[in-house]
């Protein structure tokens, strides 16, 4: 493993986070997502991203907090998502991406995560820096496909359609 | 090309031609001895050797050509078929199977059950031993004891002078294929001049061949010892499979596969007159169209607000022309469903052999096309359809004469297009279904309450529960897992239907209905406020205007009761509320329904994505297609909606309705 | 060798017989000269050959490639055999 790694900062509900660069594929103004119907609320919708179809997360609510409120600061991160082999894409929506940050590998805390307030499985570490620390995510255990899959299926299960198929 | 896509090639020709050799080995079987059966069989056996031999592929080879050898003397009539030797050669179609099996997954094919090959080899020479007829085998000992075949690539081009000296090149091209196999044949008509300038005893023909055959070059080259001065005959071994061979070897399993198409459509150059492409490549095209009908869609869009003369008549042109371009893009995906009936007749022989009936398999419709993908996921839920009726549909012969039925048993495979739509049936003329049997095994296995009361077409639709089976005794035909529901899943991802007609003591017939393609689709665009949803329009009846002549869930259709529901109410969504609303009449199978929406978008062409594997179990919803205005439209599941709407509409609301409409 | 040729107006029925050998190739070749000309079909019955070499296969190869309209059926044994081995069946397409 490198030394120097790569981060992309973001900010989320007033709070900032980082996520390693290798995973996100590219960063995208706020499209027009098209909701998907019935769909538990971290599930935003779909979006176009040149002719493939890509589900978009609304990140706050997965980390059990209010739905993101759109601005003209909104982006939607592409991240690559692998699980078993299959590497799919997923949209994440952000408030907002405001650098990529080379960072020493001895600047990266692999401490357990207290204060974040969030679940510790979806952080590997804290950046320190001036003011603090900052939450590095582990954008593969976020977004875990078998377990928003489970969500998805599960919110199903309440809909009016369920018992249709 | 690299050596495996050659390889690949050659097991996917290799399988072909075993499909071809098993159905006209049934049709021996069955009594059918034409010359054409015979060679049917001959020609898959030979052309198997032929390009295995390219590969230096040596027990696929050998163990063919001596098939090949017996093929010759029937052929010749040298040999005359009956039962046991009928019964050898299905053996060794398997055998040959198997091996093309083998080389698939990369096995060592001379460690592939060595032991019968050696069986089925022997029993192959006894047909050939009792006389010295078979000339053209005098090879075989030589080839088999000192295993000294060889290609041999000729190019062999004739003095022009070569035929006014008494000599005819076709002699001597007989005559090398006497001394063994001719591989691969390749004759010139490059050089031949129009009729008016042809000098009759000019040989113009020039002839390039590949020989498998114990020769040595000395031998093979005395055989051109007397021709005239002037003539260039080229001798050269290619047997290691060398990069030499691959060229050729990934030719030929190409070319050969035209061969069972001798009435191909007589073109200009009649040598194209068959091509075979990458599944990818055709996969790779249809993506593309699919963007440029949705490009498509936007120019015209953008053009229509332009109104600028001449560009919206210009963009309905190339709209006109895309059309084409897709439907004719569609249609290279197209394929017969024969390709998954043929195997029917080998199924069905060997499971009434096993079950110890008699079935007769009728096949109709063999040439209905339809999508490959869905050919290729339709094989196993057929093959489960088809196993049980003969399991459980048809009845033992003692219980058919017992029934006053014909002792031979009927199964149809039939499929033709209907509305847009493929339809598949599968019918026998066996006891049908008992549906007391059914409503107690379904209360037994708590799939409905003991007092449920369900119609006839209810009770059929339980065997698609899961786990849902009703055999007396599990045979190892049915009893493999896999219930009728996995059928019904199967099929539904597909976006079609199943359905069961079947009449107690006359028969069971099942039906199965398709989209033609799963790629674009003709689509009707509907709205709710700014949500945009998209139906198929093979599935939508009417669109009117939803007046207030309803009850409850019923809306009162001309005086027909139509069930209906508010997609805004069935989403959660807001409704634009404005107090008109729209209501589009589906169907789909038996099912009619209305779905009321805000308003009517209109007509699209709809290129059907997959919602992927995260999206994938959303009920509602059956894929996305892109806008032309680039935004993601959701396709509904019209199935499920009907379904839904069913459900809901209580008989109350019908009753209700009914009376009112009586005053 | 004889070539009948027989005009039923919409098209012409062409019948050749015999051997079709270098002897008589250059009264095979004339016979059929006419024939490139020809706006109708032109259905030549191959049924009557008896015997065949490379002299009298290259006079109806070159008949077919320069008359788009010829239509050959029946092929005698000689030819079916002659074409199965120079791998000519779909070059020298012949309606069953």
């Amino acid at each position: 493993m490198a030394d120097i790694r790569q981060f992309l900062m973001f900010n989320l509900g007033g709070e900032t986070y980082g996520v390693a660069i290798h995973a996100i594929r590219e960063i995208l103004e706020y499209p027009g997502v098209t909701a998907i119907p019935l769909a538990p609320a971290f599930l935003r919708g779909v979006i176009n991203l040149r002719g493939a179809v890509v589900p978009v997360v609304d990140l706050s609510v997965r980390f059990g907090r209010t739905p993101t409120a759109i601005n003209r600061r909104t982006c939607i991160v592409i991240v690559e998502v692998s699980q078993g082999g299959d590497v799919s894409l997923l949209g994440v929506i952000v408030d907002g991406v405001t650098e990529v940050r080379e960072v020493e590998e001895g600047e990266v805390e692999h401490q357990p995560a207290f204060g974040t307030g969030l679940r510790n499985d979806f952080v590997t570490g804290m950046l320190k820096r001036e003011q603090g620390f900052i939450p590095i995510l582990d954008i593969g255990a976020v977004l875990a496909e078998q377990e928003l899959q489970a969500l998805i299926e599960l919110g199903d299960e309440r809909s009016p359609l369920a018992r249709a198929g | 090309m690299d050596l495996n896509e050659s390889l690949d090639l050659l097991v996917q020709e290799a399988r072909e031609l075993l499909a071809d050799m098993e159905s006209a080995l049934l049709q021996l079987e069955a009594g059918d001895i034409s010359a054409d059966c015979i060679n049917a069989i001959f020609r898959a056996a030979h052309t198997i050797k032929g390009s295995a031999g390219l590969f230096g592929l040596e027990p696929i080879v050998s163990f063919t050509h001596a098939l090949e050898s017996v093929l010759v003397r029937v052929r010749n009539n040298e040999l005359s078929i009956d039962a046991e030797l009928t019964g050898l050669l299905i053996r060794c179609a398997d055998y040959s199977r198997s091996q093309i099996d083998a080389l698939e997954h990369g096995a060592d094919l001379a460690a592939h059950d060595p032991q019968l090959r050696r069986d089925l080899i022997a029993q192959l020479q006894r047909y050939l031993k009792d006389d010295g007829a078979a000339r053209s085998n005098a090879g075989d000992s030589d080839e088999q004891s000192s295993g000294q075949l060889r290609t041999w690539k000729l190019d062999l081009r004739f003095a022009p002078d070569v035929l006014a000296n008494g000599m005819d090149p076709l002699s001597f091209l007989h005559y090398l294929s006497n001394m063994g196999e001719i591989l691969a044949m390749d004759t010139r008509t490059g050089a031949l001049p129009p009729l008016s300038a042809l000098e009759p005893e000019t040989c113009y023909l020039e002839f390039s061949l590949e020989l498998l055959t114990a020769a040595s070059a000395a031998q093979l080259r005395a055989v051109f010892d007397f021709v005239a001065e002037g003539s260039r005959i080229d001798i050269r071994c290619i047997s290691a499979p060398a990069e030499l061979a691959f060229e050729n070897a990934a030719a030929a399993p190409m070319a050969n596969a035209t061969n069972g198409e001798a009435k191909a459509s007589r073109g200009n150059n009649r040598d194209n007159a068959l091509l075979k492409v990458e599944a990818r490549k055709l996969d790779a095209l249809i993506d593309t169209v699919g963007e440029l009908v949705i490009r498509c869609a936007s120019c015209q869009n953008q053009s229509e607000q332009l109104r600028k003369a001449g560009l919206l008549e210009l963009m309905e042109e190339v709209g006109d022309l895309v059309e084409q371009i897709r439907d004719r893009a569609l249609n290279l995906r197209m394929v017969p469903i024969g390709e998954v009936f043929q195997r029917f007749p080998r199924v069905v022989r060997d499971v009434s052999r096993e079950l110890n009936k008699q079935i007769d398999l009728r096949i109709s419709g063999a040439d209905t096309e339809l999508d490959k993908t869905m050919v290729e996921k339709l094989t196993d839920p057929l093959m489960h359809i088809v196993r049980n009726a003969m399991d459980h549909g048809i009845e033992s012969v003692a219980d058919r004469i017992a029934a006053g039925k014909p002792e031979q048993g009927v199964l149809s495979l039939n499929a033709f297009h209907q509305s847009g739509t493929v339809v598949i049936e599968i019918s026998d003329d066996g006891r049908g279904l008992d549906t007391d049997k059914i409503l107690r095994k379904a209360i037994e296995r708590d799939l409905i309450p003991a007092d449920a009361k369900l119609t006839e077409k209810e009770i059929f639709a339980l065997i698609f529960a899961p786990g849902f089976s009703t055999a007396d005794t599990v045979t190892d035909l049915s009893g493999r897992g896999v219930g009728m529901d996995v059928v019904r899943q199967n099929i539904e991802l597909l976006r079609g239907s199943v359905d069961i007609r079947s009449e107690h003591g006359k028969g069971t017939t099942i039906q199965i209905q398709l989209p033609l393609t799963l790629a674009i689709i003709d689509g009707f665009e509907v709205a709710v406020n700014d949500a945009h949803f998209v139906l198929p329009l093979d599935m939508v009846v009417e669109c009117l205007e939803f007046d207030q002549q309803h009850f409850g869930n019923i809306f009162n259709l001309r005086g027909q009761p139509l069930p209906f529901m508010r997609l805004a109410q069935q989403f959660g969504i807001t409704s634009e509320g404005n107090g008109r609303e729209c209501m589009v009449v589906l169907q789909c199978g038996d099912h009619r329904a209305g779905v009321v929406v805000d308003r009517f978008v209109g007509e699209i062409q709809a290129v059907i994505k997959p919602l992927g594997k995260l999206l994938g179990g959303m009920r509602g919803f059956s894929g996305s297609t892109i806008l032309g205005d680039g935004s993601v439209a959701l396709l509904l599941d019209v199935p499920a909606l009907l379904q839904r709407a069913t459900q809901q509409a209580s008989r109350m609301d019908g009753l209700q309705l009914l009376t009112s409409l009586a005053h | 060798m004889i070539v009948r040729v027989e005009d039923a107006s919409t098209l012409v029925n062409v019948a050749i017989e015999g051997d079709c050998t270098i002897y008589a190739a250059a009264d095979l070749r004339a016979a059929l000269l006419p024939l490139v000309k020809e706006t109708r079909p032109v259905m030549v019955d191959l049924g009557g050959i008896t015997e065949l070499d490379c002299a009298g296969l290259q006079v109806l190869l070159a008949l077919q490639k320069e008359c788009a309209l010829a239509l050959f059926s029946n092929p005698a044994p000689c030819l079916r055999q002659a074409l199965d081995l120079l791998n000519l069946n779909r070059t020298f397409a012949i309606e069953a």
